[in-house]
């Protein structure tokens, strides 16, 4: 089986999960204790108000017929009618995602950019005093929460320093207009650098962390395999062996775990947002809940869950790459 | 008569573990000629895997070499120094002193490693590495062994798996290790090791991993290009059938030391040592019934804590109490095709050391005595000496 | 491992299965008498029991004084003797609870000054923004992060286990339903899921307890279930199958015992994640309610005082640090300590 016919037959697979994630997010949302619409309408509504709505949002029909008619309509984008705001659901998530999708993707990089060469290190200098900084520093980045991260970075570099800002996020692909300070594209694309280095580091450092551990106990595990020993036995230098013959291999359980991470790291983006003030999904969530706008929740939850359904097909493909026994349908 | 092509005198390699040292091999000297394929048997845990990483001076942590030499074609590859009385001189760490003619491990890896000396592992199915192409590692080897650039070092690469009777080499070459069966991949080492053009290889238990018609076809392929190309060859076995199917010489080691040296022939129709005896007693033969076949009596004792005097006198039938006080070495003991040599001291080279006046022992002295094994140590596919 | 039943998809799927541990074959080759003296011999391994000893007796302590003696209150028995909530904090020093009179506010910790005074040894680590001492309220918060992350855990696990467990027994299509659930489930964000499942049933803790826990399911699940499908197909499972032992019997007999270690480390590990989860949710408000402690709240109180008083973001972080690193410590020496292959 090749590349190809791997890549769709791992995208098929991914159709009942997200089915599954819409049936349960339904579930929920269609437990609530009590009548939605006493909630949506507060106290004491009118009772044209409540068949007003009642048949906005189609809650007189029986409630299989609401889920057929969420799921026909989520098929083609349509996440329903958020309450508060009042403007479509899927408006309101495509406004917010790309600042989310920005801070992930930008914390996602970093981790990755400074675990792997650290989890290689340690393993190479085992026991030396790079190992065990090292693996001090990834053991805290695991153990603290990232939201106190981003309060002590705040504290240090916003407050005490003034070097960087906190708040008031800008994205790179704003209009140089609209921002104040900013004259050209590229004082934005600084501008955005700025703003966006904090809560990166903030986010990235639990990726990091979890990267390096297993990074480094990969590459310790790789480096006592039989086609290593193969390889010194046949002259190949130590720096070649590190770099090609053990690496690639070990980037297999590294690969899968920078997967798995996404659902911490979509966590961790909840809090972020929420300590840097950004206007992106997690807060949307957030203040979401504390409005009870229930499509709204639903709609967020769904797509939250369908940026790491993504993310874990991406990694899936990229360990089919490297691994050749995945692709050709054997997995030893 | 020629020079040996590789000469190993007294090596010494300990393992240094939390539960205390483990003389894996303690003091084997052996030699091997150009062109000759010789044998290294024994037990699982006897060190012939340990003897055969330290000739490449890859043994790995908490091993250590810490005496003895190795030198190949009149070149020292390593000796450890020595003071007057032959003990080993350490330095300050406790770490044992090479001398100044041993190569460096830089030197060990740019010139002898593959290059002169090449090596072979038990485990086919382990020892290429699953993410590249067959091809690729195979000629990845050659072009740094043989400084051939990448289309020449392909050409070679894709001659020598035809050599080795992989079918469709050209198209086997781009395939990945898990496409190749045991026996196929177990080729493709072989050709590694010969078309880094070494002049001598080292074969590790290299059928132990193979079914029995599989081994009868490398063991075929082997003595083939053997005699094609005239590489000299250390097989390492627990399998006396093997041995007596391909070598010229014979070596058999005992709780890290060397028991008995001689020709293939010699070894088995004129056998020396009693626990080559044993060994032979043991292989199942068409001949024999099972009631007949002679496992070793008890367990070969553990290499942290030898027992005193000759290693072998708690499991041999021969043993008297002399051979409780006196560690023999490996001497000749009949001239035969070439020197043959056992460590016993039943025999008259090793003078009059009381064997002979010595009340034999009997079983309750002994130790481990409650367990029996086959000579082939009872294991299929697991790691000899660790 | 890859011998399971998915040749089509491996890879994350597969590797979930190991996940926890990074490893595979763990396998406890050696009795609890061994595992306890090597941990012993681990002095990384040793501190983290020492500190989860230490925070759990403050805990224990904190839930005593709150909510045993509040519920001991109650009864004219013990009235009498003037038990109520936080008896032995106002007994003994002040209510960590209450405004005290007369406490300046946002005091820094010992050695420091700031607008509002120096730093006394009445409060250590200084007080917050109402006037009540840090140390007081970091004690009181260990509460609900021990509370809440064990019992979470507790609930992820029993029922992780039961899932996995059955799941990998029956195999078949019990199985493959069951295992759908699970990828389904994981497959919304964890805090998410936590979050969706509050914005349905409400902020209480209880329901705060549920939805991590059950958000834990499919990681114990998976876990339990790969060990079981190798276990499954032991001598001794067949011997007690054909000897007619129930089905029942064997699963929490035999399989889950044997099936035990790795989700053990897995559970130690996982109580550390849960405190950061709950630190996360008080943090966005969704934890217990002010005047009550806890970590992650305190710290969001802080952070409109982090110029005149930034130890007051500090010490809660600190506390939740020092607490999840020492769970994190003790699952890893636990881990070596079971598998002595993997001492690295």
């Amino acid at each position: 089986m090749g590349l190809v016919r791997y890549t769709t037959s791992r995208v098929l697979q991914a159709i009942p999960v997200l089915l599954g994630v819409v049936t349960i997010t339904f579930v929920l949302a269609n437990a609530i204790p009590g009548d939605p619409v006493q909630i949506m309408l507060g106290p004491s509504p009118s009772q044209t108000q409540i068949e007003a709505i009642r048949a906005r949002y189609g809650l007189n029909e029986p409630l299989w017929v609401r889920y057929v008619n969420y799921v026909a309509a989520l098929l083609t984008g349509d996440l329903g009618q958020s309450i508060y705001y009042d403007v479509p659901v899927t408006q309101k998530i495509l406004e917010r995602l790309p600042a989310t999708l920005l801070l992930m993707l930008s914390s996602y990089t970093f981790a990755i950019l400074t675990a792997i060469p650290l989890g290689v290190i340690s393993a190479k200098r085992r026991n030396k005093l790079t190992d065990h900084v090292s693996r001090i520093v990834s053991l805290i980045g695991v153990s603290t929460p990232s939201f106190w991260i981003g309060l002590m970075m705040i504290l240090i570099f916003a407050f005490h320093t003034n070097l960087l800002p906190s708040t008031n996020l800008v994205m790179p692909w704003a209009d140089p207009a609209g921002i104040r300070g900013a004259e050209t594209r590229l004082d934005v694309l600084v501008m955005a650098g700025q703003h966006l280095l904090l809560p990166m580091v903030s986010l990235g450092t639990l990726q990091m962390a979890a990267i390096t551990r297993i990074e480094r106990s990969e590459m310790l595990d790789v480096l006592t395999e039989e086609y290593v020993k193969l390889a010194r036995a046949y002259g190949v230098a130590e720096q070649t062996i590190l770099r090609k013959h053990a690496f690639r291999n070990a980037q297999l359980p590294v690969i899968t775990i920078i997967g798995l991470q996404l659902s911490s790291a979509i966590g961790g983006a909840v809090l972020t947002e929420v300590v840097f003030e950004i206007n992106g999904m997690g807060r949307l969530i957030v203040d979401s809940i504390a409005r009870q706008d229930y499509p709204l929740i639903m709609g967020t939850t769904i797509v939250f869950a369908f940026v790491f359904v993504v993310g874990v097909i991406v990694t899936d493909l990229s360990y089919a790459y490297v691994d050749p026994r995945v692709s050709y349908g054997e997995a030893e | 008569m020629t020079d040996p092509l590789l000469s190993v005198e007294n090596l010494q390699t300990y393992f240094f573990t939390e539960d205390g040292v483990v003389q894996a091999v303690d003091g084997i000297s052996f030699d091997v000629m150009p062109g000759e394929l010789v044998g290294l048997v024994g037990e699982s845990g006897a060190g012939k895997s340990v003897a055969s990483t330290s000739i490449l001076r890859l043994v790995e942590d908490p091993g250590r070499i810490v005496g003895g030499r190795v030198e190949f074609k009149g070149e020292t590859l390593f000796e450890i120094e020595t003071d007057d009385e032959g003990t080993p001189v350490e330095n300050e760490d406790a770490t044992p002193v090479e001398t100044d003619e041993s190569l460096s491990q830089q030197e060990m890896r740019r010139r002898i490693r593959g290059r002169e000396i090449a090596i072979i592992f038990q485990d086919p199915m382990e020892s290429l590495n699953p993410v590249y192409t067959v091809g690729g590692q195979l000629r990845e080897f050659i072009e740094i062994n043989r400084d051939l650039g990448k289309s020449a070092a392909k050409t070679a690469a894709i001659d020598m798996l035809r050599e080795v009777g992989i079918p469709e080499a050209p198209a086997r070459y781009s395939d990945y290790p898990h496409q190749f069966s045991g026996g196929m991949r177990q080729r493709v080492l072989i050709a590694m090791a010969l078309a880094c053009e070494p002049s001598l290889i080292i074969a590790d238990e290299p059928t132990t991993a193979l079914d029995v018609t599989v081994e009868g076809q490398i063991l075929d392929l082997v003595a083939d290009l053997q005699e094609k190309y005239g590489t000299a060859f250390v097989w390492v076995t627990h399998d006396m059938g093997v041995v007596a199917e391909i070598c010229d010489r014979v070596n058999v080691m005992y709780l890290g030391e060397m028991v008995e040296q001689a020709d293939v022939d010699d070894l088995f129709y004129d056998t020396k040592h009693p626990y080559t005896e044993a060994l032979l007693e043991s292989i199942p033969r068409p001949d024999r019934t099972v009631e007949e076949l002679n496992p070793i009596a008890g367990v070969m004792p553990e290499a942290i804590d030898p027992p005193r005097g000759c290693r072998f006198h708690t499991r041999c039938p021969d043993a008297r109490e002399a051979c409780t006080r006196i560690d023999p070495d490996c001497r000749v003991v009949e001239d035969g095709y070439s020197p043959h040599r056992a460590a016993c001291i039943k025999y008259d080279a090793f003078g009059n050391v009381g064997y002979d006046a010595s009340p034999p022992l009997d079983n309750e002295t002994r130790s481990g005595v409650d367990v029996t094994l086959t000579g082939d140590g009872g294991h299929q596919g697991g790691d000899d000496d660790e | 491992m890859a011998t399971i039943d998915e040749p089509d998809s491996p890879t994350t799927q597969d590797a979930i299965d190991e996940m926890g541990d990074g490893e595979p074959a763990i396998e406890a080759r050696v009795g609890w008498r061994y595992t306890l003296a090597q941990i012993r011999k681990d002095p990384t391994a040793m501190t983290g029991l020492f500190v989860i000893a230490v925070v759990g007796v403050l805990a224990a302590f904190a839930t005593i004084d709150s909510i045993l003696f509040e519920y001991l209150a109650q009864y004219q028995v013990f009235a009498q003797f003037g038990v109520e909530k936080y008896w032995i904090a106002k007994t003994v020093w002040m209510s960590p609870v209450s405004e005290p009179v007369g406490t300046p506010r946002l005091l820094p910790p010992v050695g420091f000054e700031n607008q509002f005074g120096a730093g006394t040894w009445a409060h250590p680590l200084g007080t917050d923004d109402r006037g009540r001492d840090i140390l007081l309220r970091i004690i009181y918060g260990s509460r609900i992060a021990v509370t809440v992350g064990l019992s979470a855990t507790v609930v992820g696990f029993v029922s992780g286990t039961v899932v996995g467990a059955v799941s990998g027994y029956y195999g078949d299509w019990v199985d493959d339903a069951l295992m759908r659930a699970a990828e389904t489930l994981f497959a919304i964000p964890f805090l998410v899921l936590v979050l969706a499942f509050i914005a349905v049933f409400g902020r209480s803790l209880t329901f705060i307890v549920f939805g991590v826990g059950i958000a834990s399911i499919p990681t114990f699940a998976r876990l339990i279930r790969s060990r079981v499908v190798s276990i499954r197909e032991e001598d001794y499972i067949e011997a007690a199958r054909a000897a007619g032992v129930t089905d029942r019997n064997i699963i929490f007999r035999h399989v889950i015992p044997n099936s035990f270690t790795p989700v053990l480390v897995q559970a130690t590990l996982q109580v550390g994640t849960a405190i950061l989860i709950v630190a996360g949710l008080s943090f966005l408000g969704f934890g217990v309610q002010p005047p009550t402690p806890s970590w992650g709240q305190m710290l969001a109180v802080s952070r409109n005082y982090m110029i005149p008083n930034p130890w007051f973001s500090i010490w809660p972080g600190m506390a939740i640090l020092i607490t999840v690193v020492g769970f994190n410590i003790f699952g890893d020496g636990l881990r070596d300590a079971l598998d002595p292959r993997f001492n690295n």
